[in-house]
């Protein structure tokens, strides 16, 4: 029982604790490392609520075993010990079903938002195909939408597909083009949006933890930063940043709602003054460290389980 | 299903281009310049992208007519309404290349970009 609190406390600080914490970390500067810290702290705070349930499931249906067994020979108890006997089967039994409600609705909820990802995300991509032109001189997985709102996205439903509008075509440069090609390829060979898609259904089953709030957003910013660093490594960051201005920068398409430029001037200022050698051996390192207690607490976790089941077992 | 996906292309393309509803025998003939395709093909094709709401049907004698239920350009309008759709319950899940600027952090860009390039002419 005590794992069990240790264990929900434990998830519950980190995912209070972690989005500051990071924040306060240069994670640009080592963007991939922080994807990775901010997946494995998610990973790590469901573990061990998963873990504290499952404990308290597994504990509560073990004592109204043990109860049942012990009652067996009891034909000398009196009346009111059995009554308070039954109903603290009873309790553990309600504890048990409950435990067992929550575990089943999240997975039910988690598979529930993922199949309607998926099928949005198919639908769009077969829509984008037929509805968009083939431009086989950009590539054979790039479709063009006749229009002129500046829009450049990747889709992977199905078949991996770059989507770039008219607009982005009239406003860039070729090398910008390539530069801005280049990225989106990227994001379709790291599986980027598997990632994205798996924090986003997390995300809507969650809503109430701030950790899974913020680590969507936090992740996607920092892959569109390992994207920028593949693409800057083929085309310079000349050419990358000057798109990035040209289209973000300019008259707002009619439909644009309260998307934030933010995360555009981060990732503009990081192209034209990238982190020099030193500040990225730094900020790996401190990455690096928060990476292994992060990674080190399930592994932590799955050997205090099993030792505790253990001794329940054998005790 | 997957190798119908360059003939449903085609076919749309045609219906698109086209003033007013047309037969299966119809797209056929205009298609018969690019590949030769066999007309229970097309015709299944056709009857796939109507249930998929593409196209709307009547009967004309024995043959349905077909016309598309929208415009391509309204399509492309409403795909990037769902892109820009910033809702945290948008259906998709998205990763724009860039997002859209307010007006400071565009003068801050501009401002970082012409740093950039004097620096780089120096």
């Amino acid at each position: 029982m005590t794992l069990a609190v240790c264990l929900a406390f434990y998830g519950a600080l980190v995912a209070v604790g972690t989005p500051g914490f990071l924040r306060r970390h240069p994670v640009e500067r080592a963007p991939r490392l922080g994807v990775a810290v901010w997946v494995t702290t998610v990973a790590s705070a469901l573990l061990a609520w998963t873990a504290a349930i499952g404990i308290i499931v597994a504990e509560a249906l073990m004592t109204v075993e043990r109860a049942d067994t012990t009652c067996d020979g009891c034909l000398l108890g009196t009346g009111a010990g059995r009554l308070s006997g039954n109903l603290l089967d009873l309790l553990t039994a309600v504890v048990a079903a409950a435990g067992i409600a929550v575990l089943a609705w999240f997975a039910c909820r988690v598979g529930h938002a993922a199949c309607r990802l998926r099928q949005a995300g198919r639908q769009h991509a077969r829509a984008v195909r037929l509805v968009g032109y083939s431009a086989p001189r950009l590539g054979t997985d790039t479709v063009v939408l006749d229009t002129a709102d500046r829009v450049a996205y990747c889709l992977s439903g199905g078949r991996r597909t770059i989507v770039v509008t008219a607009g982005v075509l009239r406003s860039l440069t070729r090398d910008q083009l390539a530069a801005v090609l280049a990225h989106e390829r990227a994001h379709l060979a790291g599986r980027h949006h598997l990632l994205l898609a798996s924090l986003a259904v997390l995300r809507r089953s969650l809503r109430w933890v701030p950790l899974v709030r913020a680590a969507e957003a936090e992740v996607g910013r920092l892959l569109e930063m390992c994207a920028d660093d593949a693409a800057a490594c083929r085309y310079g960051h000349t050419s990358l940043v000057t798109a990035l201005v040209a289209l973000s920068v300019g008259p707002l398409p009619e439909l644009a709602l309260g998307a934030s430029g933010a995360a555009t001037l981060s990732r503009a200022r990081r192209l034209l003054a990238p982190p020099s050698p030193a500040e990225q051996a730094t900020a790996r390192r401190q990455l690096g460290t928060v990476l292994l207690v992060a990674g080190l607490a399930p592994v932590m976790v799955f050997g205090s389980m099993a030792l505790s089941a253990c001794s329940v077992i054998l005790g | 299903m997957r190798g119908f996906g360059e003939l449903e292309s085609a076919i749309m393309d045609v219906m698109w281009s086209r003033a007013e509803p047309a037969t299966v025998r119809d797209v056929l003939d205009e298609l018969r310049g690019q590949r030769d395709r066999a007309y229970t093909t097309v015709m299944t094709v056709m009857g796939i992208l109507h249930n998929k709401g593409w196209l709307r049907r009547e009967r004309v004698g024995r043959a349905w007519r077909y016309e598309p239920t929208i415009t391509r350009e309204a399509y492309v309008a409403r795909l990037m309404r769902d892109v820009l759709d910033d809702s945290v319950d948008a259906e998709t899940v998205f990763t724009h290349f860039v997002e859209q600027a307010s007006p400071e952090e565009s003068q801050a860009l501009r401002a970082a970009l012409r740093r950039l390039l004097e620096g780089e002419s120096r």
